[in-house]
């Protein structure tokens, strides 16, 4: 009886939850930027308030009771005090813009540093404002009147892919503290999480054949093969620094080996190494890997083919890719 | 949630208990300010990290400590100041536990009720000053711990919370005036300490004295009509008929009358005496101060009163309980009359009743004077004459008398105050074997000159005797009158001259002869009448009286619309206030001076047509009027920059002056062209 009441009672909750859900996002959907003001600012006395309340209904009934009139009008004076604080408590949160601007990718197990825009647009000073972007600690910041602050916040990741960061909650009890404004914003940015790198795992052709499973374009050794003039973006190690000292303009021993290759990493290639979410880590490392070494690779994804090359940029598209993989979402 | 608290949250904390406990020392034990100033002083180390957070066995301690001193002083814990000192106490002892957001939150809303507290002791003008103080304190204290410690100076939190409250003011004198007063819900503990002032219910030699050098004020007075005329101004509270030589007291069915007022169920109804009354009566209302004493002060027969008082057998009003707060009450009183045509006879014995063997002289000089005359008012005639004639020196400091008080008074020292001069009469009057008994209450009063009212003080209390005389009922003799005629006609204050008020120099009434000291007087005296009366007695008659008048009829759903409509009014604003639409303000004052530049425009043929932007209206108007080309670009550089790039708000003010005087020249150049 108890576990199944239990069950409704969660059902129930989770219903008016989800519900509670779709009318916040009805009637705060996200937005790049958002102006804080009767739309979007929720107001409702704080546990302080109450207890305050609760003060003044006893302060009332004293003053009844003693038919004091004196004390009776300085219940009435509290209680306009109080109502006066929700002007005062709306104020210091109304006319603030939030914006927030895109955050750097991160690997999983790494925190998005979300850059937060605070602008005040009605030349007030705004104080006491406690920031929590899901659960992370709060901010508490305050604003010059007309001052902009940009605020970076920490959320930590847990899942690869595009990470939309939770509602923005911004609150404020100034100036009295027995009313509690707060906001919850839905900032449109996002954060593509990249896979964490796996172990440097060997890859196989899908039908078993090739020895280590990179399809390359170049048979060779990692013999000499003699000079060329220097290009930028060549590893340093290469450089002739014999030649150099002669006097001679900079120039790149080349070798032929693994590592000058063009190679490509394929998502066939990884079907023996179990689920979805370890080939990704995999195809992860042995770009960070190829990228390290200075190679040029290009990716094969199910839905998607990246030309060889290599650079950060390059990096990071292959990594994208791998983010996003099973993700509908456009690379950003 | 736990934090730090910031030191100025501390420090205004402190401030603002201070501000509340000091003036209750009043009426409570001076050690809750000890305790307190250790307490804060304790928790100040903690946050400098000198000392430590008070283990819980000291926290114990105290605590205990503190309950002891509280059972010592009151030894009773329930009523007004053992409840008020251990709010007191708990606010003291919370603030050396301060820990939390939370703790400092439950001590100021404590902190709140305390300051409301002191208004149960007493409510005149300085102590709501005094917790108006406290709570301002408190709320910047409130908000002094949401700012932190920061850069803005330590006032700061005290100039806010005297805005949020000074916006606060007219919601609450809206509600104040709209808030049914209602009966009290159910009974409450009165303050038991406060000394009772006025006429005591006994009265020796010196009592009266004493009640003479006090300037507190005991009653006032407003009457309907004419007053009447100022030897006629004695207000009745108390009869005394029992006398052991010294020291009269009440009869025993008075005492039995104040318990049937009261409501005891024991006590029968009381006996209202017989009374004729003539056609001349006076209304007035009285506002009397408390006393904590049940008897009421009337002038004549009251013939209408309110239903707080009752009428006892001797013509004196009784309230129904000790007057602890301040009572206000409406009397129609007869000012001719006779009060008992015909003595009861069973209460005869007791009016002339004198305690055997002692003021010998008295007595026999008054037999002998009773043979002389012919009857009894004749006699009385003749006593009030001996005393005019006889040097009696009317003075407060009559010395104290020994056993025959009045034979030594009336042949030897002859030095009194009203009480003496009443006593000796009086036993004269009985020993004449004329039913006689002394009454005890007021006489005179200052006429307010600015509004008509009388202020009655301790001072102006008084004694004097009521004689049954065949015919007339009971007659008034005032043989202080006899003596001292400034007394009844002018006051206390010209008939002892340099004694009056001595102890307190302080005083204005002291200064009546100086005119300045005077008006300050009268007006400081009428502002508090005005206090007591329009704000202390505002009840449910008055709130219905001036609803009434403004609303038309006092219907609820007029009340409710009235307190809806006013608050949206005050609340819109503070808004309006608070959200300042200052730059709004700004462009339009800017588009309101750049359209003035355009009807000056617009006189010399030039009109912007539809969508005509700010500068290639310039433009054009340049080519038309090359001799203005530079004053035109510049009062339209000076717009656009007002208008759409205002992302320097701190210069707006000048450039707006400046495109105004710009126009101005503008204007007055293009009519003398």
């Amino acid at each position: 009886m108890t576990v199944s009441s239990q069950a409704i009672g969660g059902g129930i909750r989770s219903r008016i939850q989800g519900r509670f859900q779709r009318w916040l996002v009805r009637r705060v959907p996200p937005v790049r930027e958002a102006l804080l003001s009767q739309r979007n600012i929720f107001i409702f006395p704080s546990a302080a308030g109450l207890v305050f309340l609760f003060m003044l209904l006893t302060l009332l009934l004293t003053g009844i009771n003693y038919e004091n009139n004196l004390v009776l009008a300085l219940t009435f004076l509290l209680g306009g005090m109080f109502v006066i604080s929700v002007l005062h408590t709306f104020a210091n949160l109304s006319g603030l813009v939030l914006s927030g601007a895109q955050a750097p990718s991160v690997f999983v197990g790494q925190r998005a540093c979300f850059q937060l825009r605070i602008r005040d647009t009605q030349q007030r000073v705004h104080d006491d404002l406690r920031i929590v972007w899901d659960d992370a600690e709060p901010t508490i910041v305050r604003m010059q009147a007309n001052a902009q602050l940009d605020l970076p916040l920490y959320i930590s990741t847990h899942q690869r892919g595009p990470m939309r960061p939770g509602r923005l909650r911004i609150d404020t009890r100034y100036p009295t503290g027995l009313i509690r404004a707060w906001c919850r914003i839905a900032l449109d940015t996002r954060c593509v999480v990249f896979p964490s790198p796996g172990p440097l795992t060997p890859l196989q052709r899908a039908d078993g054949s090739g020895d280590d499973g990179l399809l390359t374009e170049q048979e060779g050794t990692d013999d000499f093969s003699g000079f060329r003039t220097y290009r930028e973006g060549d590893p340093l190690r290469h450089v002739a620094w014999k030649t150099l000292a002669r006097g001679q303009p900079l120039q790149l021993r080349e070798y032929i080996s693994q590592a000058d290759r063009q190679q490509w990493l394929d998502w066939d290639h990884t079907a023996t190494l179990g689920d979805t979410e370890h080939r990704l880590s995999v195809l992860c490392r042995w770009v960070l890997e190829f990228e390290r070494d200075g190679s040029e690779y290009g990716l094969r994804m199910p839905a998607e083919s990246i030309a060889p090359g290599r650079g950060d940029g390059h990096r990071d598209r292959c990594l994208t890719a791998l983010a996003l993989f099973g993700y509908s979402e456009p690379v950003a | 949630m736990s934090i730090q608290l910031a030191r100025r949250a501390l420090l205004w904390l402190f401030a603002a208990l201070l501000a509340v406990v000091i003036p209750h020392l009043e009426y409570l034990p001076w050690w809750l300010l000890a305790v307190l100033l250790v307490c804060m002083a304790w928790r100040f180390r903690v946050y400098q990290g000198r000392w430590s957070m008070p283990p819980a066995a000291v926290r114990w301690l105290l605590v205990l400590g503190s309950v002891v001193l509280l059972m010592l002083d009151f030894r009773r814990l329930i009523g007004l100041e053992p409840t008020t000192s251990a709010l007191a106490l708990a606010c003291a002892l919370k603030t050396i536990e301060l820990k939390s957001r939370r703790d400092y939150l439950v001590v100021v809303f404590a902190a709140y009720f305390l300051a409301a507290s002191q208004l149960l002791f007493s409510q005149e003008i300085a102590d709501m000053v005094l917790v108006l103080t406290g709570i301002i304190m408190l709320t910047a204290a409130l908000i002094s711990q949401h700012q932190g410690d920061d850069t803005r100076g330590f006032p700061n939190p005290l100039a806010l919370s005297g805005k949020i409250l000074m916006q606060s003011l007219p919601l609450m004198l809206v509600l104040f005036l709209v808030f049914p007063r209602l009966a009290p819900l159910w009974s409450i503990p009165q303050q038991s300490r406060a000394a009772k002032t006025g006429p005591s219910d006994s009265m020796s030699p010196g009592d009266f004295a004493r009640l003479g050098n006090s300037d507190e004020l005991a009653f006032r007075v407003s009457f309907e009509g004419d007053l009447p005329s100022r030897s006629d101004w004695y207000w009745r509270g108390l009869v005394f008929s029992q006398f052991d030589g010294r020291t009269w007291r009440p009869g025993p069915r008075s005492r039995y009358e104040n318990y049937a007022a009261a409501g005891n169920p024991r006590a029968a109804q009381i006996q209202i005496p017989q009374v004729v009354t003539g056609v001349s009566a006076t209304r007035y209302e009285v506002i009397l101060e408390p006393s904590q004493q049940q008897w009421a002060y009337v002038l004549g027969y009251p013939l209408v009163y309110d239903d707080t008082l009752q009428l006892g057998s001797d013509a004196r009003l009784i309230a129904r309980k000790p007057v602890v707060q301040r009572l206000r009450y409406t009397v129609t009183a007869s000012t001719d009359y006779i009060l008992e045509p015909r003595l009861r006879e069973m209460s005869r014995g007791v009016l002339v009743q004198l305690p055997d063997g002692i003021n010998p002289r008295a007595i026999q000089q008054a037999t002998l004077w009773r043979m002389e005359t012919s009857d009894d008012r004749a006699y009385a005639e003749r006593l009030l004459d001996w005393f005019g004639s006889t040097p009696f020196v009317y003075t407060l400091q009559p010395g104290t008398y020994g056993r025959d008080s009045v034979d030594e008074f009336l042949f030897e020292r002859r030095r009194g105050f009203c009480e003496h001069y009443a006593s000796a009469f009086a036993v004269m009057m009985r020993a004449a074997d004329i039913p006689t008994r002394i009454v005890a209450g007021y006489q005179g009063g200052r006429l307010n000159g600015f509004e008509k009212y009388l202020s009655v003080h301790q001072y102006d209390a008084h004694a004097w005797v009521e004689s049954w005389i065949e015919g007339e009922g009971w007659v008034r003799f005032d043989p202080t009158a006899a003596v001292s005629p400034l007394r009844v006609e002018s006051g206390l204050n010209d008939a002892v001259g340099d004694e009056f008020l001595a102890d307190s120099p302080l005083a204005l009434q002291r200064y009546t002869g100086i005119p300045i000291a005077a008006w300050l007087s009268m007006r400081w005296d009428l502002i508090n009448y005005q206090w007591a009366k329009r704000v202390l007695q505002y009840d449910s008659e008055r709130q219905l009286a001036l609803l009434g008048r403004w609303l038309g009829a006092v219907t609820p759903t007029r009340m409710a619309l009235a307190v809806v409509a006013c608050g949206a009014v005050l609340t819109a604003f503070v808004a309006l206030n608070l959200f300042g639409l200052r730059r709004r303000q700004e462009v339009d004052a800017a588009t309101r001076t750049y359209l003035r530049f355009c009807t000056a425009l617009g006189r010399q043929g030039l009109q912007r047509q539809c969508g005509e932007g700010p500068s290639m209206f310039a433009q054009r108007a340049s080519s038309a009027l090359p001799a203005a080309a530079a004053a035109i670009q510049r009062i339209t550089e000076l717009y656009v920059t007002l208008a759409f790039r205002s992302q320097y708000p701190g210069r707006h003010p000048a450039l707006l002056r400046e495109l105004q005087r710009a126009v101005k020249q503008f204007d007055r150049n293009l009519r003398t062209l």
